[in-house]
């Protein structure tokens, strides 16, 4: 029969969206955090001392994943096969029943942990975050608080909401919560869906926020109009663009190596005086 | 120049972002200069300035992600520190970019010692463990970690705040004054198209670099919806539907 409900669930879940960063430390990262967000369902599963105190300790190791993927769906399991280990401690096994002991647990999160973080890094940080940010930007750079208010309210609400039913995903399903997420047709269309959406718009604020002008005093553009200057102040800006995604592709995600290599290109085009 | 409780109200809001003590709340706050632009912008009584220099740095930092919680650059420090001063000197937004970048790094360095404290406090976290002790616990975890950020970082932004402020605004008054203010402007400002290129980086599997290169030169030629952008959104959400269907059900004719 099981012991914990919803809202064990979503206290674990509360706990450790409010924990996640707080106690990062270089022995356990996000250790502390998992156990903090465990505490309460731990101590309604286990009554007696030794076996909280084996627990605690259980979630105080090593651990490190991303918020909402990764710590939303792993506070849902872990709650899963701590309530199947304590189940098993007062009875014997069945003959065809997977043994739920302190290695299993251990086991499944670091094997998860790593994988989740992955998917959530890329969903959460490389395409929701910058789908909200991009829809703000015009309204920032026209000196609108909602522009800067409206990205993180909606980004807060919206993982807040997914994480929540990762946690509950990973609390019914147990570990196949963890497969559904990152192997699923469903997931991986929606996540494909995300990072068009986001690169879509990336184009659209980049070609609007345009931040090169071209000198219109050197020869070549002494009797263009300005809707073709404005045209090729554009492609200049797209070809640097590729230029640099291209070069940090090869040299790898570095701010630093790229702002040297624009600083360089556009240094060589103020000397010619195009710029 | 900043009066010292602008400068202490600064240091509190930025000390509190980075100790993350509101939680996952925390992570935006901390990773994309926009919403401490605001703050900054509340506490020097110039919103729309301070959100005018905040949208210019985002462009620099977008697709700069942090794996595993760490950062070289950070930008919440970078934009708190670059609006006071670009204010202050009066001079082109676009060199908000550079002094941004400088801050970023020095916020980067600083950040890590955060983790540092933190693990000396974690030895209090075995200890209660061993007590099963939960009221310690919650200290341990959640209030001296945040209390040790702000005592670590409070004063040291407090100083940045209040002393180093005043010379980066002479020293880009005076370069406002030579012969390469213009072409450190334009430089400045073309550092912004790396923010572009690290996010399509970030985003882009094979083939979806053509969605940027379209939708670029679509809004460059066309402009459709009037510089909408909530329009290009919803626009540009039918278009990735209908690209992912087709292409799912093209692969799935095709096995």
């Amino acid at each position: 029969m099981s012991k914990l409900n919803k809202r064990d669930i979503n206290r674990s879940f509360n706990r450790w969206w409010y924990a996640n960063e707080i106690p990062n430390n270089l022995d356990y990262l996000l250790g502390p955090s998992l156990l903090y967000a465990l505490m309460p369902t731990l101590r309604k599963l286990y009554t007696n001392d030794d076996d909280l105190r084996d627990a605690y300790f259980r979630h105080l190791s090593y651990f490190n994943t991303q918020a909402i993927w990764g710590g939303g769906t792993l506070t849902g399991i872990m709650s899963n096969l701590e309530e199947s280990h304590s189940d098993q401690s007062n009875r014997d096994l069945n003959e065809d029943e997977v043994e739920v002991n302190d290695n299993f647990i251990s086991m499944t999160k670091t094997g998860l942990m790593g994988v989740l973080a992955g998917v959530g890094d890329a969903v959460d940080s490389g395409c929701v975050q910058y789908i909200f940010i991009t829809l703000g930007l015009p309204f920032a750079f026209e000196g609108n608080w909602i522009g800067a208010l409206y990205p993180w309210f909606a980004f807060l609400l919206s993982t807040y909401s997914y994480g929540y039913y990762f946690a509950l995903l990973g609390y019914i399903k147990g570990r196949m919560a963890a497969v559904d997420l990152v192997s699923s047709k469903r997931f991986q269309m929606i996540t494909e869906i995300l990072s068009t959406l986001g690169l879509i718009l990336l184009g659209t604020i980049a070609a609007q926020y345009i931040q090169i002008n071209l000198n219109t005093s050197f020869y070549l553009f002494e009797n263009i109009n300005n809707f073709s200057i404005n045209l090729l102040e554009g492609l200049l800006s797209l070809s640097l663009i590729l230029i640099a995604h291209y070069y940090l592709s090869k040299k790898g995600l570095d701010l630093l190596k790229g702002m040297i290599l624009i600083t360089i290109i556009i240094c060589t085009l103020m000397v010619f005086g195009i710029l | 120049m900043l009066t010292i409780l602008e400068a202490f109200l600064l240091s509190f809001c930025l000390s509190l972002i980075l100790s993350r003590g509101l939680g996952y709340a925390s992570l935006m706050l901390r990773f994309t200069p926009m919403m401490m632009g605001l703050i900054t912008g509340i506490i020097l009584n110039d919103i729309p300035n301070a959100l005018k220099i905040s949208a210019l740095i985002q462009l620099l930092y977008l697709g700069v992600l942090a794996p595993g919680g760490v950062m070289r650059s950070e930008p919440a420090v970078a934009v708190s520190f670059a609006i006071p001063i670009i204010l202050l000197s009066n001079v082109d937004f676009r060199l908000s970019i550079m002094v941004a970048f400088i801050f970023g790094i020095s916020g980067g360095i600083v950040y890590p010692y955060r983790i540092k404290i933190n693990t000396r406090i974690i030895r209090l976290t075995e200890k209660y463990v061993e007590e099963l002790n939960d009221k310690g616990l919650f200290k341990s975890i959640i209030v001296y970690p945040i209390l040790g950020s702000l005592v670590l970082f409070i004063p040291l932004f407090f100083i940045g705040f209040y002393v180093l402020v005043p010379l980066f605004v002479q020293v880009l008054m005076f370069v406002s004054q030579t012969f390469i203010y213009p072409y450190l402007t334009i430089v400045s400002g073309a550092l912004t198209l790396v923010g572009f290129a690290l996010s399509i980086h970030v985003m882009a599997k094979s083939g979806q670099i053509f969605f940027f290169i379209g939708s670029f030169i679509i809004t460059l030629l066309f402009n459709p919806f009037n510089g909408n952008i909530l329009a290009y959104g919803l626009f540009g959400f039918i278009i990735s539907i209908l690209y992912v269907v087709l292409k799912d059900r093209i692969q799935g004719a095709r096995v």
